[in-house]
């Protein structure tokens, strides 16, 4: 069989799926560009009658979208940093040093890394709620950075692992100091495998919910997942078209940001994940 | 004064024992360690410990914790038939998604595995539905299904089919199928890293081997592709059980539980209990049991990595 | 440039010792090498020199000052690893001039003393490269470089040649050697390429599981190896060993080969009591001869030509000998031929502790 003619039956066994994992994407753009009354009628097409651009609009400056899309922002960032400057110097003592204890430490990173915070949610809210941290994006930023940092750490060190560490020790024998050493000769070569790692949790943070949803109650304080749920059960009628164009600004960016490192989650995630 | 003759001896005697390099040693690591490990124990175990107590105890709405009540908010839950039949759904939303997770995940790996033209665009779509939030993929599914505006309907009456105004949710076998649909289709993309990062291991030479040696391809796939393949799709498996099991957006957002609780699972039941009816020690004891659950499952996960690993020590 | 005195060193990971009482004193620009089977503490050694790795019992000295508690940042010392250890994301020149900056030089100071070592290395014109653009040669050169370019108090070498090819290898030999003569620095270096250490060293250190076996220069060690282990570490081929007997002759000394079929006059040893012994003789030290009086016998197993030499492989009693001559040898598979050799070339250890015995 020729590569042509195997890329035919290849791309023809996958379609179903590719068609069931587009359509939603096909359903977002579509309605995000059409006028409301183009969505409530009797003679619906997938074309929209023109490329309409007033739904993003009214969503960002009269329904407020932009302030949950700026909580998302905030927190995803917040979170990222937050959880990379802890699992930073954990991976690294881990890759690195002799640390006591250090079996019983993975494995209870491993644990708390499958633990899903929706079953402690009860717990997390009474705790946030007793340093009156609820309504506070504080809460969800700590919050998230304690549930998806033990991934960077794992992640993280898979990647330090790599570094091998004839480079330090190279550099401490050129004069450099242990601190000097990470800073000038580990980072720099290791920056790759945390920028996928800040990215990863980036996205994730981006996209939890059921912390946002419990611990944010003001709408103000909403992410951008939380009010978009929001939208589809408070009003009388369903806004899909501006439901559909916040979707839309929510995750096409992050999904183009997550497209870029899929190729370093094949492989490198999931050997990690068995060894 | 006495302490210089204190540590006088104390320094004359280091020079006998190991020597420090100005290394940090392992109470450096600790510190290094540390923060992590506080963030986690204190994000993490106190709430641990918090529902604990709460199951444990008769808890009021406002959740002042009263006095002991033994198991009796197990009991109460267990008592509950809208509890039973949460854990009856939460079995078959748990099969059912993982095992057509992997139903489907797996010939997608081995095609994708296959070198074709335009592999790379292939994977980046198949991998698509992991970027995006799962509460905004219910919301958008939610919207497709919608009986009167969505696009389901809309394409299936275009193709002339009689679905123009078919209430995919109104009936909650219909809502629950479609939501174990919707949970295959975002845990394909995880399953299929975990199974491409398998089928890339096993180095090509084998296949050279076993065609040599005259086996059809059919039979490589059966004694090389389907055994080296096994570890991973067993990590799958037990990954994919436990994101599953306690997955809350899909059916939150779609149906909430209804109707009439039939697309209830455990944890969309805990979080009503606790944030709309406010019975805080069923949904902690609903929790604990969850927990439990959770954690069995984690040590499969650890005792299967372990094992792995070791073998692969040899 | 300084001396480096080891003394009385022991390295322990919990009930394992990796180096046991090793004591070597290292003078004021030698190139010494540690040399050794793998597993046999020499790149540990090299490692604890380095301060890289610390030390159970024992002082390390540089220059009389104990060094044992500071820091490889502090020692002043250069090394260059197996791997070279190149920064890769640095050129040529910033790996090179990376130790200066360490230490706060100028720029046009990095740049003089960068250009003058890439002169001295021939890396001119790779200076902007990246370590991935280099060869295997290059890479080694630029690690040089990197060492050099202090003027630290010692170099320190872990296998610096072991991932190069053949040729390239002899010829970075070479070379180094030549850089060790204009430089005049201390250098340590760690090898289990005998011949690397026979061609380079001023002395060499014999090391085995964690203690020092020999010291000595290339041919003390070669012509009067201290014990078995030695003389079979040291030569290409390996020497040739027999367990043998040592009688009392007329005013001199009899070996009795257990595979042989008599007595051998040792005419330069002084007669001696009743002794077991291992023999041993170099390939190059034996001669074949016709196997008629002969007081050792071998059976030929195969012959090798390698141009120059020919290596007759035989089995003399159990064991497997090796004669190497300079003449071609026209021997077939199977044949029995007597083998000679002059008893000042003979190597005799004691039996029981495998120690060399003087005389």
């Amino acid at each position: 069989m020729t590569k042509a003619k195997k890329s035919l039956v290849c791309w023809a066994l996958l379609s179903p799926f590719l068609l069931v994992v587009l359509f939603p994407y096909a359903t977002m753009l579509s309605t995000s560009l059409k006028q409301k009354d183009e969505i409530f009628t009797f003679n619906r097409t997938w074309l929209p009658r023109e490329l309409y651009l007033g739904n993003f609009a009214e969503l960002l400056f009269e329904k407020g979208f932009g302030r949950a899309l700026a909580n998302s922002l905030a927190i995803s960032i917040g979170a990222t940093v937050l959880s990379l400057a802890v699992a930073i110097p954990a991976a690294y003592a881990l890759t690195r040093m002799r640390v006591p204890a250090k079996g019983a430490l993975t494995n209870y990173l491993l644990i708390t890394q499958m633990i899903s915070p929706i079953v402690l949610i009860v717990g997390l809210f009474r705790m946030f709620a007793y340093f009156g941290l609820v309504n506070s994006l504080l809460s969800v930023i700590i919050a998230h950075s304690a549930f998806f940092m033990a991934f960077a750490v794992w992640m993280l060190q898979s990647y330090f692992a790599t570094i091998p560490k004839d480079l330090e020790e190279a550099a401490w024998i050129d004069g450099a100091g242990r601190f000097s050493a990470f800073v000038r000769v580990f980072l720099p070569l290791c920056l790759p495998g945390i920028v996928v790692t800040a990215i990863f949790t980036f996205v994730n943070s981006w996209n939890e919910y059921a912390m946002s949803l419990t611990l944010l109650r003001q709408v103000s304080q909403q992410t951008a997942p939380v009010q978009i749920a929001f939208l589809t059960g408070t009003l009388y009628q369903i806004e899909w078209h501006l439901i559909m164009a916040a979707t839309l600004l929510a995750s096409v960016p992050v999904a183009i940001v997550f497209a870029s490192i899929q190729r370093y989650l094949i492989g490198g995630m999931a050997l990690g994940g068995v060894k | 004064m006495p302490g210089i003759e204190k540590t006088a001896p104390r320094r004359a005697a280091s020079a006998g024992r190991s020597s420090k390099l100005g290394l940090p040693g392992p109470a450096f690591a600790l510190i290094l360690i540390a923060p992590c490990l506080l963030l986690s124990v204190a994000v993490i175990g106190y709430p641990i410990f918090d529902v604990i107590r709460m199951s444990l105890f008769d808890v009021s709405r406002t959740g002042v914790v009263r006095e002991f009540a033994g198991l009796a908010n197990f009991a109460k839950a267990f008592a509950d038939p809208v509890f039973l039949q949460a854990a009856r759904q939460t079995v078959i939303w748990t099969v059912c998604v993982v095992g057509g997770t992997l139903l489907v995940s797996v010939p997608i790996a081995l095609i994708l595995n296959e070198d074709f033209y335009g592999r790379t665009i292939a994977r980046t779509i198949v991998l698509l539905p992991w970027a995006i939030s799962l509460a905004m993929t219910a919301v958008v599914w939610r919207y497709v299904v919608n009986g009167d505006f969505g696009t389901l309907n809309m394409t299936l009456a275009a193709l002339g089919l009689p679905f123009e105004n078919y209430p995919w949710l109104a009936d909650a076998r219909m809502a629950f199928l479609i939501e174990i649909l919707i949970g295959i289709l975002v845990s394909v993309p995880f399953t299929v890293t975990i199974l491409l990062g398998g089928l890339t291991s096993i180095p090509e030479s084998l296949y050279e081997a076993s065609a040599i040696d005259g086996a059809a391809s059919t039979k490589s796939f059966y004694y090389i592709t389907l055994p080296l393949l096994w570890p991973f799709m067993q990590i799958a498996l037990v990954l994919n059980v436990i994101y599953v099991f306690n997955s809350f957006p899909i059916i939150w957002i779609m149906t909430n539980g209804g109707p009439a609780n039939r697309t209830d699972i455990l944890i969309t039941y805990v979080y009503k209990q606790a944030f709309a009816f406010g019975k805080l020690g069923n949904a902690a004891a609903g929790s604990m049991v969850m927990f439990a659950i959770l954690l069995v499952f984690a040590l499969v996960y650890l005792f299967l990595t372990k094992s792995q690993g070791a073998r692969n020590d040899d | 440039m300084a001396s480096i005195n080891l003394s009385n060193i022991r390295k322990q990971y919990g009930s394992v010792t990796i180096i046991d009482d090793v004591s070597i004193a290292i003078e004021d620009r030698e190139f010494v090498v540690l040399v050794g089977p793998s597993g046999c503490g020499k790149s540990t050694l090299l490692r604890m020199i380095a301060g890289l790795e610390s030390i159970s019992a024992g002082t390390i000295a540089i220059d009389g000052e104990v060094v044992n508690d500071i820091g490889p940042q502090r020692r002043d010392l250069a090394m260059v690893f197996q791997t070279y250890a190149l920064y890769p994301h640095m050129t040529t020149a910033q790996n090179i001039g990376f130790p200066l900056k360490l230490r706060g030089a100028s720029q046009d100071e990095i740049g003089r003393s960068v250009a003058e070592v890439a002169n001295t290395l021939h890396l001119d014109a790779l200076l902007d490269r990246q370590p991935r653009a280099l060869s295997g040669g290059q890479r080694q050169r630029v690690a040089m470089g990197r060492a050099m370019v202090r003027e630290p108090r010692a170099f320190l070498f872990d296998e610096p040649l072991s991932n190069l090819d053949a040729k390239l290898r002899h010829h970075m030999r070479i070379e180094l050697r030549q850089l060790h003569k204009s430089l005049g620095a201390t250098s340590i270096y760690v090898t289990h390429d005998q011949i690397e250490a026979m061609t380079m060293a001023d002395r060499i250190v014999v090391m085995n599981r964690g203690k020092v076996e020999q010291v000595g220069t290339p041919l003390e060690l070669f012509d009067k190896p201290a014990n078995v282990f030695v003389a079979g570490f040291l030569g290409s081929p390996t020497i040739n060993l027999g367990n043998a007997t040592l009688g009392a002759g007329d005013g001199s000394a009899t070996l009795e080969f257990h595979a042989g079929s008599g007595p051998i006059d040792l005419a330069n040893v002084p007669p001696s009591a009743h002794k077991e012994v291992v023999a041993g003789v170099r390939p190059q030290h034996l001669e074949v001869v016709s196997p008629e009086g002969a007081k050792l016998t071998g059976t030929v197993d195969l012959v090798e030509h390698t141009g120059c030499e020919t290596n007759v492989i035989l089995s003399v009693g159990s064991e497997k000998w090796t004669v190497q001559s300079r003449a071609r040898q026209h021997l077939t598979q199977g044949e029995n031929v007597g083998l000679v050799f002059d008893p000042t070339n003979l190597h005799l250890f004691a039996a029981d502790t495998k120690e060399r015995i003087r005389w």
